[in-house]
């Protein structure tokens, strides 16, 4: 399986392949086009810039094609770019987004790799800890912690969402390795 | 391709959930925002702000009830008051609130740009000029002179004890409480050197101001919210008798009109020594307003003592007689005034002094734990049971 | 779905339903409610409820970083935002709190709004006042 194919380019440190470079810019643009479609998505609870995380539906499919440090990049890239893209750069909904990425990235990859756990309950994790890294960041902005009222329903919330991303990472990561990209160089 | 089959029909389940996401997603934001507002009958409007260092909420309501209703509460003249729209009263509030921030941007001593009128007297002190300052600026000035002149008739020690010049004094103690250091015996001596009504002359006619002792500087912060709270008040009362409400500044409460069922306004006081409770309830009648001064308003506990914001121009010190003193008066500064004053002096000269002023009652939470009030006042005041407070007769 | 996965699933759902049933006892068994208001850095505002401007009777402002939010209080429903300045009006889309612990936050203008219990100052509630000297 595609999935558990992760192992680093060889020769290790050196410079990105092509091929990495290739995957990695794949990776994050269909990452940004997530986080743009996700923009139009009217909020789901009362707090504005506290997103569903469809981006890490792409996260995932990366852990099963680059190792953890290209992955992180393309998190953090398409933070970045996501900003700049959809005009919050430096605004609350950025900061929140960051808060959600970072935190959820951490925990997946935590997750990930293991026998026992599948794409998709590295997926519900991760999920569950975009929601809570987006209201530990809320709670932050606001120096309020009233906001974690919110956290079990965010809780509730994201395990159809990581049902959702993990079974969709599922099958991109399927549907990848079928088109003859994998893992290895 | 076996490949290319895959790849698109993954997409159409992704379509598929994705439209599905954001239809719940619609549906959910959608139910929320149909159960909105609905109409309002009575119109009413309130506001908070956060102004001169305090929460600040005025509420106005009109009067609800009939035609006939309205021209009673017009004095039965004959004449309809017409029952104000929301839109109206919002625009009396923010009236009422800009007025209040004019005062407050007059009368800032920590103005950033340095262009309050307090800032640019305080920088040409002692130079022997005129300055031109606001009408506001002039008239809390007069009007505390006045009070003064007043106060010191009654009786003689209470001369002097508000003063609007003791800014270097604020200062000095401000700088303690931050660093919880006591300030020296010198310092406070030489901070009172630069202090003194005598060195403040006012033009009220021309408009001018001017401070005759280098250094020396303003601090309206005994009287500005009093006066600010009363100028607010005379902007709601421009609704006339189809109106009433509250000026709430956290340590001045001025009422507005009657309340329509004729019940009188009541008003918590805080418990100073715990001051998430109430002490008491006090009674005020139409266009009142209640002011208190308190040593857990503004404080720092530095070796076992409460430094707290109330200084006397005396010897330059907090003054430790009460814990709190509410004043009421028809007129804000005059209580904001009387608030510090009655603070300042002993109970007993305070209660002597209040009670041979017109137009002021108050009550007092001395440092002893004793609880009174001027005789006025007396049926007005609701104490509740709290333990360690006596409640004292005269 | 692996072993672990189940657990995590489990670990979830047990951590949302332990909040929930959490926030549920907290918010039971006070009789009188207050209203926080709360921006960054600033004082916080406690009203009792009972002395809020009440449903029919209109609307109050507060303001905020992006101009401030519009409140109303029905006492069959709880407290409401109305109307918000700001562009994404999630505050609008909460609709109604009445339990404490609730809240309404407008992150454009940094306002938290929460209903909070007055314990163990259920006296003070009988008698309505119109304001409190600070």
């Amino acid at each position: 399986m595609a999935f558990s194919n992760k192992k680093a380019a060889p020769g290790g440190k050196q410079s990105l392949s092509v091929k990495e470079t290739l995957l990695l810019a794949l990776f994050v643009a269909m990452s940004l086009a997530l986080s743009a479609v996700e923009s139009l998505i009217p909020p789901f609870i009362p707090l504005p810039g506290v997103k569903l995380g469809l981006a890490n539906i792409i996260t995932l499919t990366a852990f099963g094609f680059l190792p953890r440090k290209q992955v992180f990049l393309v998190v953090v890239m398409r933070l970045f770019l996501a900003g700049l893209v959809l005009g919050t750069f430096l605004t609350p909904a950025f900061w929140i987004s960051w808060g959600g990425g970072l935190i959820s990235f951490f925990v997946m990859a935590i997750f990930t790799g293991r026998k026992s756990v599948s794409i998709v309950g590295v997926s519900l994790a991760g999920a569950a800890a975009h929601h809570g890294g987006q209201l530990l960041m809320v709670a932050l902005l606001l120096s309020n912690t009233g906001v974690f009222y919110y956290l079990p329903w965010l809780f509730l919330s994201a395990v159809p969402v990581g049902l959702f991303t993990g079974f969709s990472a599922k099958s991109a990561i399927q549907a990848l390795s079928n088109s003859g990209i994998n893992g290895t160089i | 391709m076996t490949t290319r089959k895959d790849f698109s029909s993954v997409t159409k389940a992704y379509i598929k959930k994705a439209a599905f996401v954001f239809l719940c997603a619609a549906l959910l934001s959608g139910g929320a925002v149909s159960c909105g507002a609905e109409r309002a009958k009575v119109p009413s409007f309130s506001s908070t702000r956060f102004l001169m260092d305090t929460v600040v909420t005025i509420r106005l309501q009109a009067v609800e009830g009939s035609r006939t209703d309205r021209e009673a509460a017009a004095g039965g003249t004959g004449e309809t008051v017409a029952l104000p729209t929301e839109e109206e009263l919002e625009q009396l509030v923010l009236a009422a609130f800009s007025r209040m921030e004019e005062i407050a941007v007059k009368t800032n001593r920590h103005d950033p740009e340095e262009s309050s009128d307090l800032q640019k007297l305080e920088a040409q002190a002692g130079d022997g000029q005129w300055l031109e300052v606001s009408d506001d600026t002039v008239a809390i000035q007069e009007q505390v002179n006045r009070l003064e002149r007043e106060a010191a008739t009654a009786l003689p020690a209470a001369g002097g004890l508000v003063d609007t010049s003791l800014a270097r004094l604020i200062d000095l103690w401000m700088t303690a409480r931050e660093s919880k250091v006591l300030p020296r015996e010198e310092d406070i001596q030489s901070a009172l050197a630069l202090s003194g009504m005598d060195y403040i002359e006012t033009d009220l006619a021309g408009g001018r101001m001017r401070l005759n002792l280098a250094d020396m500087g303003l601090d309206y912060g005994a009287v500005a919210k009093g006066y600010a709270v009363e100028e607010a008040g005379r902007i709601l009362a421009q609704g006339g008798a189809a109106v009433y409400g509250i000026v709430d500044a956290g340590g001045n409460i001025k009422t507005i009109g009657q309340k329509p069922d004729g019940s009188p306004w009541q008003i918590g006081l805080t418990d100073p020594v715990n001051p998430q409770e109430l002490l008491a309830s006090i009674e005020l009648a139409a266009g009142q307003v209640a002011a208190t001064s308190g040593d857990y308003q503004r404080y720092e506990d530095i070796e076992g003592r409460r430094y707290h914001h109330i200084l006397s121009p005396a010897d330059g010190r907090p003054v430790w007689h009460s814990h709190s003193v509410t004043a009421i008066s028809s007129d804000g500064l005059k209580a904001d005034y009387y608030s510090t004053l009655l603070f300042l002096l002993p109970p007993q000269d305070a209660l002597q002094l209040a009670e041979s002023i017109p137009d002021l009652e108050a009550v007092w939470v001395t440092s002893a734990k004793e609880l009174f009030t001027t005789s006025g006042l007396q049926d007005r005041i609701k104490w509740q049971d709290k333990a360690g407070y006596k409640l004292k007769d005269w | 779905m692996a072993k672990t996965d189940r657990r995590i699933l489990a670990g979830i759902l047990a951590a949302a339903l332990i909040l929930l049933v959490f926030q549920y006892f907290a918010g039971s068994g006070s009789s009188e409610l207050a209203l926080e208001v709360s921006r960054p850095g600033e004082e916080r505002l406690r009203i009792p409820i009972s002395s809020l401007p009440q449903g029919e009777q209109g609307r109050w402002h507060i303001e905020g970083a992006a101009g401030g939010v519009y409140l109303s209080y029905w006492p069959e429903q709880g407290v409401h935002v109305d109307r918000a300045d700001c562009p994404d009006q999630a505050c609008v889309k909460t609709g109604f709190i009445n339990k404490a612990g609730q809240s309404i936050v407008c992150v454009p203008n940094q306002i938290i709004i929460r209903l909070v219990a007055l314990d163990g100052q259920g006296d003070r509630g009988k008698e309505e006042l119109d304001g409190i000297l600070k």
